[in-house]
């Protein structure tokens, strides 16, 4: 064969890339997907997740992540405020990675969502905390999603500075679990359900989905005896799953 | 063996002692011999020492150190800036003069103040004795009076041999003689992989010598090819041949501005299409980057030279951008640019590369990049992945890892596996456990006090009952409750009762934090 037809993987491979095909990211949330539009969350764009804490809106945001780490789309999650608990977010069947980037002052979660963004390699980039949004910055966040053809969420709290340039927002709010009948229903796991809201101009449409405990309660009213004793667990399993 | 050298070989190896500070001193006359003498890197926080004079290292000044600690140890102690444009000059000019005394002076350019010398054919120029001498007396004409000089039949044998402290300047090991000078020396002088090292010296082997008793079969079934490479070594086979490298046709691209430009984003702008011509040849040449000089000419006749180290080698043009746009946007020029020149200082054959013909989102160099990039601005502990731990607590159920290196191959693929039903995640107050005043009634309903206020949640769950380490001298035991409505925004408090030993210990702090009860985060 002619060096000249001989297929060069290496200069392939340094080619750009054509795009790859932006499927939206769904919560699996009876509603929710609905309501974010397109069946799930919008690539190429900033939506922001607002609400008080107790509004369910991280627990909505790891259905997303759960089920787009399993269609092996990496996620990467800028945590300003250094929330996060390790074993919420551990899965043992994730095909892909998740990258939680935690940059000693919070003010620089902006920084390190861009340089996230720029390497092309996350499907859903989180920004949790860091300064609103300004009007060059959100430009250039929403180009670069673009170009990564990844969704950019960010999470704030419905006192902070919402951001100019989001092309989405949803406002999240819980309905506090129903008191406890008697001291055994108050052993009993929390169930509590969420709402979640979009204004689109007129009435703002609405979705409902319920959050509940996944920890086992054991019944047992001696004051002594541990609920959870301390029994090695099986690795690679979500604690109470 | 599989290494065998080629018969005849006669290889030297300079190397100049502190050569950093012996090129500061010779650019800065005014700075006296005896002067104990460091150099800095600023950066936009911190000085940090690069290198030190051997009298500071002896008053404990030390390279990694912060400047002002170390002027702390010895008020006494000189600070200039650490350039490493300087350094490189230097070395070039040294070797060029080095050149004039022998037809081979190969500089290696990741490590100045080092060059390997070809020692072969001098048998009618006074032999390697004569070649010694011109050396020493070009390099001290040159300033450089510190230099030292060693030949070996292999070059892993000669650098051992310079580098021996107490040496004297000129060292000629006889023909055949490399492994018996190599048996008594450490194994660290055999140039091997640091973990290597600390392997075999785990394992008795704390001489070169030790080595040599081993088959070379077992050993490299025991700790693969570096093993046997190091065996190799060990028997002063060494391939390293002191010849010139590339360096000439390593290539480099050039952006020549029509009119002078201050603006960084002006200059990302051009260098994007000169880092495309340049990642085609390194592809073409099959090589790819490990060090790089970002040569920038500016409008008032002066030149900036930095010095780009990838984390890896690059011959990609994305990551070799990313890299040129961290140095340029942190980089303060006096005056605006006319020129500005990318050159490849070094390089190694690239590593074959799992390709792919579909679209993939994981770009492990790009990512590589970021990674650099954030270390270097925030430290090792930036980037984490989740990993489950073996604990019964919640918040101790899993730990975060740093991330330190990127995959290069992932299985992207969906997994079949069915998902568990939404649940409320824990969210850890940002500022850690935090003591919370907390009354509890006659039916053991706890009531807080928050932030000078009294507040009664409207809705307790628990207590869930957690306990254990009995077996070690860590036991616990603590109730977690879970508030609803502990403030007007309807959280759902995750709080904590401590019992036993820890509750012990948090009632012997101070006033404020004598509660049994830790508020540790909120459910969302």
């Amino acid at each position: 064969m002619s060096r000249d037809f001989a297929l060069d993987l290496a200069r392939l491979r340094a080619q750009p890339q054509p795009e790859p095909t932006a499927h939206p990211l769904h919560s699996g949330l009876a509603g929710l997907d609905r309501l974010v539009g397109l069946g799930g969350l919008p690539v190429g764009r900033i939506t922001e997740w607002v609400g008080a804490e107790s509004s369910g809106k991280t627990a909505a945001l790891r259905e997303v992540v759960l089920r787009a780490r399993r269609r092996g789309v990496a996620v990467a999650w800028v945590d300003g405020p250094g929330a996060l608990l390790a074993a919420d977010w551990w899965d043992a069947e994730a095909t892909a990675p998740l990258w939680v980037v935690r940059p000693p002052v919070a003010a620089d979660a902006a920084l390190c969502t861009e340089l996230l963004l720029r390497t092309q390699s996350f499907g859903l980039v989180v920004l949790d905390g860091g300064p609103p949004l300004d009007a060059a910055l959100g430009v250039r966040l929403q180009r670069l999603a673009k170009q990564a053809s990844a969704a950019l969420v960010r999470l704030r709290g419905p006192a902070e500075v919402g951001g100019r340039l989001v092309s989405g927002r949803l406002r999240f709010t819980a309905e506090p679990p129903p008191a406890p009948a008697d001291a055994q229903a108050a052993r009993l796991p929390l169930v509590w359900t969420v709402q979640s809201a979009r204004d689109r101009g007129g009435e703002p449409e609405q979705a409902v989905f319920a959050l509940q405990e996944p920890l086992p309660m054991r019944l047992d009213r001696h004051a002594v005896t541990p609920d959870r004793p301390s029994t090695r667990t099986r690795a690679g399993t979500r604690y109470g799953r | 063996m599989a290494v065998l050298p080629p018969s005849g070989w006669r290889v030297g190896c300079a190397w100049v002692p502190d050569f950093a500070v012996q090129v500061a001193r010779l650019a800065r006359p005014d700075v006296a011999a005896d002067c104990p003498l460091a150099l800095v890197e600023e950066t936009r926080v911190r000085a940090r020492v690069v290198a030190a004079c051997p009298r500071a290292r002896a008053d404990g000044v030390l390279p990694g150190q912060m400047a002002n600690r170390a002027r702390a140890r010895l008020p006494s102690l000189r600070c200039l800036p650490w350039d490493p444009s300087s350094l490189l000059q230097a070395a070039r000019a040294l070797g060029e003069r080095l050149e004039a005394a022998s037809p081979t002076v190969v500089p290696q350019p990741e490590d100045p103040g080092w060059f390997w010398v070809d020692a072969r054919g001098m048998r009618w120029l006074g032999g390697e004795v004569g070649l010694g001498a011109r050396l020493l007396a070009a390099a001290d004409a040159a300033g450089f009076g510190a230099l030292r000089l060693a030949i070996a039949d292999a070059a892993v044998t000669a650098r051992a041999a310079v580098s021996m402290p107490g040496t004297a300047r000129l060292r000629i090991l006889p023909p055949g003689t490399d492994t018996r000078f190599l048996a008594e020396l450490p194994l660290s002088a055999l140039d091997l992989d640091a973990e290597l090292v600390a392997t075999l010296s785990g394992l008795g082997f704390e001489r070169v010598g030790g080595l040599l008793d081993l088959p070379a079969a077992a050993l490299e079934a025991r700790f693969g090819p570096a093993a046997r490479a190091a065996l190799a070594r060990a028997l002063g086979h060494d391939w390293r041949r002191p010849e010139r490298s590339p360096a000439a046709t390593l290539p480099e691209t050039v952006l020549a501005l029509e009119s002078p430009v201050a603006d960084t984003a002006r200059l990302l702008f051009g260098l994007r299409g000169g880092l495309d011509t340049l990642a085609g040849q390194l592809l073409s040449q099959g090589i790819s980057a490990t060090s790089l000089a970002l040569v920038l000419r500016l409008d008032d006749g002066s030149e900036r030279v930095e010095i780009l180290q990838p984390a890896q080698p690059l011959h990609h043009p994305r990551p070799l951008f990313e890299l040129c746009r961290d140095r340029l946007e942190r980089l303060e020029v006096d005056a605006p640019v006319v020129e500005l020149r990318l050159q490849v200082r070094a390089a190694q054959a690239s590593v074959p590369e799992q390709t792919h013909l579909g679209a993939t989102r994981w770009d492990a160099l790009a990512l590589e990049a970021v990674l650099d990039r954030l270390h270097g601005r925030y430290g090792r502990a930036v980037v984490f992945a989740p990993e489950p731990v073996d604990d019964v607590r919640p918040e101790r159920a899993g730990r975060w890892a740093a991330v330190t290196a990127v995959p290069h191959h992932l299985r992207l693929i969906e997994a079949q596996a069915p998902l568990p039903p939404p649940s409320p995640v824990r969210r850890a107050a940002s500022e850690g456990p935090e003591p919370l005043p907390v009354q509890v009634d006659a039916l053991g309903t706890p009531t807080a006090m928050w932030h000078g206020g009294r507040w009664r949640p409207v809705r307790a769950f628990g207590p869930e009952r957690l306990s254990g380490g009995w077996w070690t001298d860590r036991s616990f035991a603590h109730e977690d409750w879970r508030l609803a409505a502990l403030d007007d925004e309807g959280g759902v408090w995750w709080v904590r009762r401590l019992s036993g030993e820890e509750a012990g210990r948090a009632l012997e702090g101070s006033p404020e934090v004598r509660t049994p009860w830790r508020l540790l985060g909120c459910w969302d």
